[in-house]
């Protein structure tokens, strides 16, 4: 197969001394998928960026289809090879209609009017996206505007397609479309560039490249890929859990295979090594009957209007219900547009019950004069991409925000801080004089996070906390927030991502086409996972491989994957008893 | 600011309301000449019975159009009490010409200044609805592109007509975005206590520092976003002043031709009256 792209010995720097690639060596082959994994800092974006020319290397070279993407006139037709989807949906849309912002690329490239429509029909019959193309952007979902970039790479007839993190940004759903979109267009033919740090994305690829500080860390194939667990974890990129269960099973019992990224294939491993248990999965576990502590938040059959009295007023709430207590942690999980934020933004009196109840911390929020001050002060809010909410230029000074706003004195103020930043996990003392522009996204989105904290609110609502961040930094935030809930304070979340909800949440209200669907406990969820299927959503691919394990007469129970092999308990024990020694 | 958070509610332009009158199938260009003939004729009348005729044209058209009038009408509601101060300044400080109607001290309300205020009001009116019918009518790239068309001439006199219309098209593409951010940005604050402190709405140094912590963000994050569109639009093959083609083609029909004929004859009669 002839090479499509040729990347050899390149380098490259922003700042003089700070090289963000180094001797990046690379080929990709005609209609391959490959995906380009690493964590944030690790110069993926870079790479995808030297590809299209938009960067040239500062040493070495990039050859695309045959053309030096430094050779002046032949930038312009590397571009006119590659289609690039960037991360944010939201940058990359000129026009202000569909069928225009398809139409853009092609214009550039001087091709006549005529072609154009015929061509824009086509790119977006193909992306589902006919029915809109008069829409205007903003009116779209993330995922519909991620499908409109790509219809315009389609439009452009592009032999390559560079996605850079595009998916970092969607709902399930949008994720899957995405997907599925970038498949059909690998089985055409295209050339796909996949760039990542989720691993689950990766699966779909023939081949990883796995970048770290610049350097090109380990190729393969996504199977041999994944049976590195640690050294990934090294290079702060997250394993896909049943991977993980895969590996400590592995450790285990050393017959079971190390690696596995589809739950039917430890199932399958386990039947050879044992026949399926006859006796029926009994529990073994206590269900968490906590005491019925106080109510800090009751919503009642609330709904609500959007832009009432104007020509554009649509309803973002038909009806929900939603109780919160002391101490627990709640997740509102739903699609874009379900109305989750909707919700959320009642609960500490930003919009106002136009029908229905809430009560939040004792205040009536539906009252003529409520005291929103107390409400504002004991309902903490967090709200997606926080970090870019951020105003002061030192640390110290933007956490302080809140508490001067309360008019507290200054040594309260202070203690605040501290305690904000503490929970976050940064230290006061070294970071309180930190100008924030110097910190890294995950850092940021704490500090965001402290600012709230300062406030000691009894409750704690986050809107999408881990969206866009690196698989490291989102570990980091779940583990505050599980500390937080500890120290007694509620935590609601809302959220599309259902490991997630299994990783915090004692609760789960599910919401979908602007309703609640009632509420349930998160251990119940585990065992009854078809619940979560007749919702319309898709299972998580732990509680996928629960299920038919349990089919299979196991007993398992668990969050976590440790939790999952721990809970195997005795048939472990035996297996590892019968396996363990030697074999294989 | 506090007890509503819904931006896009005031934001009247680049929000299209779809429609099939005359007025939304009219060509773009051929409906902004209308719009701007009609306009800048009314800025000249001054006598009651034109700028009446020209009041109950411009209803015409507003009925004709279909759009709700409280709806086009909305984007005055920010700047009413301005408005209404600048009205009351006419009234009382024009100069002293016609008879005198009321007087108190160097105060003087004339037949002419009383005039020159009821003409202000109507005038404004009439503006805010023909631009309003205008947007509201016409997708906002039917808009830009009718300024790129009606501006062509200006080409020959080397002005970069294309490239003002997508500085134009990008600029209205984010009006939304931006409002939507600045939305957040002022949810995030007022969950942190901000906007509930009671200063005077006329302390303007206070006022000022309370905005600061929504002006800053937006702007940093304005210019992230132009950064990202810039690296976009490259990748997409865009070079500023070259040659490129253009999807949208257009084709004055008989309908375009006759509206453009009548604005005339109803300016003309305008200016006659």
């Amino acid at each position: 197969m002839e090479d499509m792209i040729f990347v050899e010995n390149v380098s490259y720097e922003y700042v003089q001394g700070t090289p963000v690639l180094r001797n990046v060596s690379l080929t990709v082959p005609k209609g391959a998928y490959v995906a380009l994994l690493g964590a944030n800092g690790s110069g993926k974006s870079t790479l995808a960026r030297l590809l299209n020319g938009i960067l040239t290397p500062k040493t070495g070279r990039v050859i695309v289809d045959g053309i030096d993407t430094q050779d002046g006139p032949g930038a312009m037709a590397v571009k006119k090879r590659i289609g690039m989807v960037f991360q944010h949906p939201d940058n990359q849309i000129v026009a202000t209609t569909v069928e225009d912002d398809v139409a853009f690329g092609l214009e550039n490239f001087n091709i006549p009017p005529l072609e154009i429509e015929d061509r824009v029909t086509q790119a977006l019959r193909e992306t589902d996206l006919l029915p809109l193309r008069a829409r205007p952007p903003h009116l779209l979902s993330g995922g519909q505007k991620q499908r409109l970039a790509i219809a315009g790479a389609l439009a452009m007839e592009q032999p390559i397609v560079v996605l850079d993190e595009a998916t970092s940004m969607l709902d399930a759903k949008g994720r899957e479309d995405i997907l599925r979109l970038v498949r059909r267009l690998y089985d055409d033919g295209t050339t796909i560039i996949m760039v990542t740090h989720h691993m689950e994305e990766v699966l779909e690829a023939d081949r990883v490249v796995v970048l770290d500080q610049g350097r090109v860390v380990m190729t393969g194939h996504p199977r041999e890929i994944f049976r590195h667990n640690r050294r990934l974890r090294e290079f702060n990129l997250d394993v896909p859990l049943i991977s993980q269960v895969a590996g400590i099973l592995h450790e285990r019992v050393p017959a079971m295979p190390p690696e596995a990224v589809d739950p039917s294939e430890i199932v399958m491993s386990l039947r050879e090594l044992a026949r399926p248990r006859v006796r029926n999965g009994e529990k073994n576990w206590e269900s968490p009957q906590g005491t019925e502590r106080l109510p800090l938040i009751e919503v009642e059959a609330l709904s609500h209007w959007y832009l009432t009295g104007t020509p554009l007023a649509h309803q973002g709430l038909k009806h929900a219900d939603l109780t919160v207590r002391a101490g627990e942690a709640v997740a509102i999980v739903g699609a874009t547009g379900s109305g989750k934020s909707t919700v959320m933004q009642h609960l500490n009196g930003i919009y106002r019950p136009q029908r229905g109840r809430v009560l939040a911390v004792g205040v009536n929020l539906g009252d003529r004069n409520p005291d929103i001050a107390q409400v504002r002060r004991e309902v903490g809010m967090l709200f997606q991409n926080a970090e870019d909410q951020l105003f002061e230029q030192l640390v110290g000074d933007d956490v302080s925000y809140g508490p001067l706003q309360m008019k507290l004195d200054l040594r309260e103020v202070r203690r605040r801080v501290r305690y904000g930043l503490e929970m976050v996990g940064l230290d006061f003392e070294q970071f309180k004089d930190r100008p924030i522009f110097a910190l890294s996204g995950g850092e940021k989105r704490r500090v965001a996070l402290a600012g709230v904290l300062a406030l000691e609110p009894k409750v704690l609502v986050l809107d999408e906390p881990t969206a866009g961040l690196d698989p490291a930094s989102a570990h980091d935030v779940l583990r505050r927030l599980h500390h937080l809930k500890q120290q007694g304070v509620a935590v609601v979340f809302v959220t599309h991502n259902l490991e997630e909800v299994l990783n915090l949440a004692d609760r789960v209200v599910m919401i979908q086409d602007a309703t609640t669907q009632g509420s349930y406990a998160t251990a119940d969820l585990i065992d009854h996972p078809e619940i979560i299927s007749r919702h319309g959503f898709t299972l998580p691919p732990l509680l996928r491989l629960q299920q038919m394990l349990r089919a299979d007469g196991y007993a398992v129970h668990g969050r976590t994957p440790e939790e999952v092999v721990e809970s195997l308990g005795e048939d472990l024990e035996m297996l590892a008893e019968r396996w363990g020694g030697g074999v294989q | 600011m506090i007890e509503d958070f819904e931006i896009l509610r005031y934001i009247t332009i680049g929000q299209y309301l779809p429609g099939r009158s005359i007025i939304h199938r009219l060509d773009p260009a051929v409906k902004l000449f209308n719009a701007m003939v009609l306009i800048l004729t009314i800025a000249f009348l001054t006598s009651y019975a034109s700028n009446l005729l020209a009041l109950v044209w411009v209803l015409a058209l507003v009925s004709i159009s279909g759009i709700p009038m409280g709806y086009s009408l909305s984007g005055l509601r920010p700047a009413v009490w301005f408005i209404i101060a600048l009205l009351v300044l006419e009234l009382l400080f024009s100069p002293v010409r016609g008879t005198v109607i009321w007087q108190l001290g160097f105060l003087h309300v004339t037949s002419y200044s009383m005039r020159l205020t009821v003409t202000s009001l109507v005038r404004l009116i009439d503006f805010i609805l023909l631009i309003s019918v205008f947007t509201l009518t016409t997708r906002t790239n039917d808009v830009t592109r009718a300024m790129e068309r009606l501006s062509k001439p200006l080409q020959y006199l080397k002005i970069p007509t294309r490239e003002l219309a997508l500085i134009m098209t990008i600029a209205l593409r984010f009006v939304p975005t931006f409002a939507m951010e600045m939305e957040r940005l002022m949810k995030a604050q007022a969950s942190r206590g901000g906007g509930l402190t009671k200063a005077s709405k006329w302390n303007a140094v206070a006022q000022a520092r309370a905005r600061l912590p929504l002006i800053l963000p937006l702007f940093l994050i304005a210019l992230r976003r132009a950064e990202d569109l810039v690296i976009a639009m490259e990748s997409r093959g865009y070079v500023p002043n070259q040659e490129r083609t253009m999807y949208r083609q257009y084709h004055l029909v008989t309908r375009d031709w006759l509206s453009a004929v009548l604005t005339m004859v109803i300016c003309v009669g305008l200016v006659v009256v």
